[in-house]
């Protein structure tokens, strides 16, 4: 948070700013406030503006009068959402500037676990591999089940809509590459789930990338924005204000401010505000710059936020760093292809399939440090690669054990008590039903009769956080009355209220990619 | 949470340099020879013998543009000398400034950039005896790289970032780096062949503060170290 005291104490100081940076106390009350709430009839207004510390008086701010930089459209944040927002804003010919605050682009996109969520493709990969049916509805009321009916049908129903044609997109205008795999994951009824080549969200950013920049998107690495301009409640956002080493910037957003900025999973203090259990001892898979500032200076200019106690745990994370890695994102891919989890004890304690929270609670309530997930050789070409599993073998993510005997050896389990477990999964396998807890077994499972096995240590670890700002089903930021911020749009995981109580796997990257592109357009429809 | 000591600091610097080129100090010398009646003794039989009293003398050899990523340049090398604040040498010694309009050495038509007030005072702090500063600038003063070495001819702007070409002039290709950083345990991480693909080098090697390893904001188990890290 910044002290705007501290800047009028350097407000002879010229860089560049002119008089945007010098403040006094009575000039700023006679003008125009950046930030009001008009609070009585009167002079004073109440100011959101941040405040120095905890309890002190809010921070005021004036406007601009004068901007260093404008672009037609500012986005804000360099993840799917705002990479798709660019690319389509450039394809209308905007100017546009992508702002990301971190030395790396990507956010919490590029490191993701390639997942992507969509009912059908141009590859039809569904049908060539014989997985059944599926339909935008049926996504549609699997995501909305899996939130707990939270989530906002309008917006699923855009997300599953348009999912496949946002895939296609990148594919045909991105150079996106698919594995040739589908898979259904914990809380899907179908198998929908594609990967891409990398196994890493770095694909979808790329293609992402590069059909921003192809239409002319220009990105700006550690340029961390830490205002928004609004003037008054009934005003447009009219700019952003960034940090830089010269001091503070102010960019002129001539049609609109993307806001695509993502979640706050790493940021403590504001997951306790919502969830007071989620404190810092709780690892963490998101990237470093995933906080939630973004979300306080939209709130700050009036923004409503919903959901915000809404924050999901990923289940297998690797136990001791939180990471999740390209090894971690197996047992996510597993459960339709027949991978069992057990406790330290060796035992089944939930039904894989199930969603995330459900995953997640079992695994903290088995009373251990961690959980396994088992599974055998032949299921590998169905989740991932051979040659991605030995690399997890050798950097030590995986264990390999030619019988599932040695396999419990090598993790400590009772090798009695393994091999009842999957003997017992195998039966529930060839009976197509599973008396312990009711997962519906499908014809494609595979049994684990058969070597090598494998094992990867898994445990909850702060992943997602489903609340976020309120948005209309054009992407346009809500105010507390329900009103559009004019010329303010939010896509992507800063965004509240599509995925409800709990986010179905794979489903964040068509949310950031189908929305970002809507707040791309409608931002570029803006008249100057 | 930054702000307010940055601002403090900034605030002193500017005092610092409000004495530093404007009033100089008495014992300040305004020309060469004021300490140097004898050139000779300095630079060595070898030189060309140097007959006038200021910097614009030199200008005529040294004055060309600093040739990018070259050693032992002129500029390291009077500045070794003069730029400790203990050498009572003030920046107006050699130095004209114009605060936002134009930098130039005392004789020299040249102007080498636009610095404001603030950029100026961050470049006093940041001269004193090039080479015994910390970090990655002071090594590279060490071994005789000027500041455009890194920096390009212009005078180095606050929050300025220096592009992994120019580094790689001398350290690269980022291939080279990559064999040289090999983990040596499977799953060790290659700081220079990351997953994030090419990226800037600034993202974990800095010139004025400490170094960090980008990695480890992810990867606490990583026993990586950056240079110049303290
Ligand atoms: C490890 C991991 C694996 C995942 N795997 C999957 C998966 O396989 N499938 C799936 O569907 N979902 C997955 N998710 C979730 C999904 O990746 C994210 O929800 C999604 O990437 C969010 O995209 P975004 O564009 O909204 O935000 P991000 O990609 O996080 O981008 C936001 C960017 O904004 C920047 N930013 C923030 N504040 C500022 C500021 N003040 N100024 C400037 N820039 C700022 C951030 O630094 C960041 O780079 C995964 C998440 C993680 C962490």
């Amino acid at each position: 948070m910044k002290n705007p005291d501290n800047l009028d104490a350097k407000g002879n100081q010229d860089d560049g700013l002119g008089e945007a940076q010098g403040s006094d106390r009575r000039g700023f009350l006679k003008t125009s406030l950046a930030v009001g709430l008009a609070a009585t009839a009167g002079t004073f207004a109440l100011n959101l503006g941040a405040a120095p510390a905890p309890g002190t008086a809010p921070a005021k701010k004036k406007l601009p009068t004068k901007w260093d930089e404008s672009y037609d459209v500012v986005v804000i944040g360099s993840g799917f959402a705002g990479l798709a927002a660019a690319a389509e804003a450039a394809g209308k010919g905007c100017t546009v500037i992508v702002l990301e605050k971190m030395p790396v682009y990507g956010g919490n996109s590029i490191i993701n676990g390639g997942e992507y969520n969509a009912w059908t493709d141009k590859l039809h990969m569904r049908e060539k591999f014989n997985l059944g049916n599926d339909s935008s509805d049926i996504h549609k009321n699997d995501t909305l089940k899996g939130g707990d009916y939270f989530g906002s049908p309008e917006l699923v129903e855009i997300l599953t809509a348009e999912a496949p044609k946002a895939l296609d997109w990148m594919i045909d205008e991105g150079g996106l590459e698919l594995r040739q795999i589908l898979n259904r994951t914990g809380g899907h009824s179908q198998y929908r789930t594609h990967t891409c080549i990398e196994g890493v969200g770095k694909g979808f950013t790329e293609a992402l990338r590069r059909i921003a920049e192809k239409r002319g998107a220009k990105m700006r690495l550690k340029a961390k924005v830490s205002w928004l301009w609004r003037k008054d409640v009934e005003s447009p956002v009219l700019g952003v204000e960034l940090e830089t080493g010269r001091g503070p910037v102010n960019i002129r957003a001539r049609k609109a401010v993307v806001l695509a900025s993502g979640g706050f999973g790493r940021d403590v203090p504001m997951r306790m505000i919502y969830n007071p259990t989620l404190n810092a001892g709780y690892n963490c898979t998101n990237h470093k710059g995933a906080t939630g500032e973004m979300i306080r200076y939209a709130q700050a200019v009036g923004a409503d936020t919903l959901h915000m106690a809404f924050i999901q745990l990923y289940p297998y994370a690797d136990p001791e760093t939180g990471i999740l890695d390209a090894p971690a994102v197996y047992p996510f891919r597993g459960p339709g292809y027949g991978i069992v989890y057990v406790n330290e004890k060796g035992v089944r304690f939930v039904n894989e399939l199930e969603r995330r929270d459900v995953v997640s609670r079992a695994e903290m309530a088995t009373g251990g440090k961690k959980t396994f997930s088992i599974f055998n050789e032949a299921m590998i070409p169905k989740m991932g690669t051979l040659e991605e599993a030995n690399k997890a073998v050798a950097a030590g993510r995986f264990v390999r054990a030619a019988t599932l005997a040695e396999l419990a050896t090598k993790i400590g389990i009772d090798p009695a008590v393994l091999t009842e477990t999957i003997r017992k999964h195998d039966g529930y396998l060839k009976d197509k039903k599973d008396p312990e807890f009711g997962k519906n077994i499908t014809p494609v499972m595979v049994s684990l009769e058969q070597g090598p096995y494998y094992a990867i240590a898994q445990w909850p670890a702060v992943h997602h956080t489903m609340g976020g700002l309120r948005v209309n089903k054009d992407t346009q930021v809500l105010d507390i009355w329900g009103k559009p911020i004019p010329r303010l749009y939010a896509a992507g995981e800063i965004t509240g209220g599509l995925h409800g109580a709990n986010r179905l796997g794979g489903n964040a990257t068509p949310d950031a990619t189908v929305f970002g592109r809507i707040a791309g357009l409608k931002a570029a429809a803006e008249k100057i | 949470m930054k702000r307010f000591p940055e601002s403090w600091l900034m605030a002193a610097l500017l005092l610092a340099f409000a004495g530093g080129l404007g009033a100089a100090p008495a014992k300040a010398p305004a020309a060469c020879g004021a300490c140097h009646p004898d050139f000779k003794k300095v630079l060595g039989d070898a030189h060309p013998a140097v007959k006038g009293r200021s910097i614009a003398e030199c200008l005529p050899c040294h004055g060309k543009p600093a040739p990018d990523a070259g050693k032992n340049a002129f500029a390291v090398r009077i500045h070794r000398g003069h730029a400790a604040p203990e050498s009572g040498v003030p920046c107006s010694a050699c130095h004209e400034f114009k605060a936002g309009r134009s930098f130039t050495v005392k004789g020299g038509k040249r102007s080498l950039g636009k610095p404001d007030a603030a950029d100026f005072a961050r470049t006093r702090e940041l001269m004193p005896v090039p080479g015994a500063a910390t970090y990655l600038s002071g090594h590279h003063a060490a071994k005789q790289v000027s500041c455009a070495g890194c920096h390009g001819p212009a005078f180095p702007l606050r929050g300025g970032e220096v592009a992994n070409p120019r580094c790689l002039a001398c350290h690269g290709p980022m291939e080279a780096l990559a064999e040289k950083t090999k983990p040596k345990e499977a799953h060790g991480l290659n700081p220079h062949k990351s997953h994030y693909g090419d990226i800037a080098c600034t993202a974990c090697h800095f010139g004025h503060q400490p170094s960090v390893v980008l990695c480890k904001d992810c990867h606490p188990k990583t026993t990586l170290v950056a240079p110049f890290d303290k």
